[in-house]
């Protein structure tokens, strides 16, 4: 600790910083204090900001209905980590031991499709999914169902789409921490009489630890932010919220409303962050008998 | 059952057209311990791999205790290694470290804790059970690894260059503690090194291995004295090395010209005109004046002196354009003028070991 802040001191001069600084503050700390600002004001009539010191914004948020749809963005975003990561793992497994000219291939193949924009990808989904859709027409040609299948509108399409694009944000950070993994390690505990799969949770698992707690926030907390994917996967019936700040900003224009939500997300997703690595972080095998 | 712990058959490692073990043949006996000797590349850990299991041979068969394990997985095999940089878990402490073994044969909590704790004072480590390995020194690290190695009693221990990361003064004394600690469990020990200091130091016998085969199998004193082919000569402590003609074979000695000087040699049915190498020991050899009576002897000029603390090296140019060294006590060199004076090599004809290959 001391020998880094020593290097970081004698490193060069301190205004080598400033355009970090600079960047820092222009985007994302003065951004920051206007909505924390924004968030303390009233309403006006017509969609402006009346400059007028109130809590009322934060009051409104304790209305069961706002509660619910932040609980249930929370099991959402919850559920595709999740399942990103269930995905993920062995995906990222197979991809780090498979042979090493073929790596760099398979993982270019997971992150092409990503070169296209997420709107056209989520468009395409929908495509796939409706009711009058690629699929259900297949399946109804085929004679395999005569009703169409509902696909589409509900929490379950919003979980498919949110997987599917946030999918990479979880095999990258496991493919690094897998990869580096010393396959001696996995000898040892093999020849120390583990199993493959005892070998697996008691070695490769924790050791790639760091790649499952990143990879896990780089999906948890963009799926919180992600509006246009329950928006256009979800329908009217699924409110997340996400979609409530951005109808808040762009179509109630109840900005101090929408500032306030925003900092409780804010809030709830440092705790959450901060909370997950406290108890992960901790647990760094302090088995003693 | 019988004498021998590990029998390795006529194996064979190929990777594709690269072949790392090529028919190898080594009976390793109970309580023995035993050095695969060789430079890097020479297939000598491969074959330590075969016999833990991490790779299976793709001819031949290896036998533990009698018994074939041709498939078996290294969890399912009654030995265990020592990898050369250790592979101490870095999530667990040493304790844990130690119990894995037991810890995946769910043995009861009390008998662990208790034979984690009779492994820390074997290697003389008691206390450390609380540290993470990256708070150990290397020596510290390898002593773990070694009662990690232990605690499972296997049948063998598999070592994999393990002093290689420690300084030369540590190792010397790893080497012995090594060889005490076997000699105290009686367990098989095979042990990987490069290094033919070590391997004379602690083994019972050596296998010197060069490109996948085995060059010769024997006891250290065998090896070093009378090597059997032109790689172990040249590969076990200093040695002169000379590529020579028979040109007289009579009833007890053979004569090998050596570019134009004529030495003798024990006989060893060797037939006139094969090519056959020489080799012989720098201390075998001593300096004169003049040729000794019934020692094979070549004149020379001196080249250079080369202090080395015990002993004294000096090189000599010899009549027939060859070089040879020649170590004496460093305190009773033989005494002559380096400029002017031209003296004789000499060595007993027997002290020079012949081969054919």
């Amino acid at each position: 600790m001391l020998s880094a802040t020593g290097r970081w001191l004698t490193g060069g001069p301190l205004w080598t910083l400033s355009p970090v600084i600079i960047f820092m503050v222009t985007f994302l700390a003065l951004p920051l204090l206007l909505v924390i600002l924004v968030s303390f004001f009233k309403r006006g009539t017509y969609g402006d900001i009346n400059y007028v010191f109130t809590l009322e914004n934060y009051i409104r948020m304790m209305d069961p209905l706002y509660l619910k749809i932040l609980w249930v963005s929370l099991v959402i975003s919850l559920a595709t980590t999740v399942v990103c990561l269930l995905l993920g793992y062995p995906f990222a497994y197979f991809i780090a031991r498979a042979p090493k000219k073929f790596r760099l291939l398979l993982l270019m193949l997971i992150v092409v499709p990503f070169w296209t924009n997420s709107l056209v990808r989520t468009y395409a989904w929908i495509i796939l999914l409706r009711t009058e859709g690629v699929i259900n027409t297949y399946l109804m040609q085929l004679g395999i169902i005569h009703q169409p299948l509902t696909m589409l509108y509900n929490q379950g399409s919003v979980l498919v789409g949110l997987v599917y694009t946030l999918f990479p944000f979880m095999i990258l950070p496991l493919y690094a921490s897998i990869e580096k993994l010393d396959s001696s390690y996995l000898e040892a505990a093999g020849d120390l009489g583990a199993t493959p799969w005892q070998a697996f949770l008691r070695v490769t698992l924790p050791l790639t630890m760091p790649g499952i707690i990143a990879g896990s926030l780089l999906v948890f907390i963009p799926t919180l932010g992600y509006f246009f994917i329950p928006d256009l996967m979800g329908g009217s019936k699924t409110m997340l919220i996400s979609n409530l700040i951005k109808n808040q900003f762009l179509t109630a224009r109840d900005w101090p409303f929408g500032s306030a939500l925003s900092i409780i997300l804010i809030v709830i997703t440092l705790v959450l962050i901060y909370a997950y690595i406290r108890v992960v972080g901790s647990k760094k095998d302090t088995e003693v008998f | 059952m019988g004498d021998n712990m590990v029998q390795l058959i006529n194996i064979s490692k190929n990777y594709g057209d690269n072949i790392a073990v090529d028919s190898v043949s080594i009976d390793i006996k109970r309580g023995e311990f035993i050095t695969l000797l060789g430079p890097s590349g020479c297939g000598k850990t491969t074959t330590l791999r075969l016999i833990a299991g991490f790779e299976q041979p793709t001819g031949g068969a290896v036998l533990l205790d009698g018994e074939p394990v041709e498939g078996k997985q290294p969890h399912q095999r009654n030995v265990n290694t020592v990898f050369q940089n250790y592979a101490l878990f870095p999530h667990m402490n040493v304790s844990d470290n130690i119990a894995f073994g037991l810890r995946m044969k769910k043995t009861p909590r009390e008998q662990i804790k208790q034979k984690v704790s009779e492994m820390l004072s074997l290697v003389q480590l008691e206390g450390y059970g609380g540290r993470m390995p990256d708070q150990l020194s290397g020596g510290q690290k390898q002593r773990i690894a070694i009662a990690r190695a232990l605690i499972n009693n296997p049948k063998v221990l598999l070592l994999d260059e393990p002093l290689g990361a420690l300084d030369l003064k540590l190792r010397k004394q790893m080497q012995l503690e090594l060889k005490h600690l076997q000699q105290k469990l009686g367990i098989t020990f095979v042990y990987v090194t490069h290094d033919q200091e070590e391997a004379l130091t602690m083994s019972d016998r050596i296998a010197v291995m060069n490109r996948g085969r085995l060059e010769q199998l024997g006891y250290p004193f065998d090896i070093y004295e009378k090597p059997e082919t032109r790689f172990v000569a040249d590969f076990i402590g200093e040695t002169n090395l000379y590529q020579g003609k028979v040109s007289q074979v009579s009833d007890s000695i053979a004569l090998v010209d050596l570019n134009g000087s004529v030495v003798h040699v024990a006989r060893n049915e060797l037939v006139c005109g094969e090519t056959v190498w020489l080799a012989i020991r720098p201390e075998r050899i001593k300096i004169s004046f003049w040729p000794e009576e019934g020692k094979a002897a070549v004149r020379g000029r001196f080249k250079e002196r080369i202090y080395v603390g015990s002993v004294l090296k000096t090189v000599l140019k010899l009549d027939n354009g060859m070089e040879m060294t020649v170590s004496e006590q460093a305190l009773q060199p033989f005494i002559f003028d380096p400029d002017s004076d031209q003296v004789f090599v000499n060595w007993e004809p027997e002290d020079a070991v012949v081969m054919r290959s």
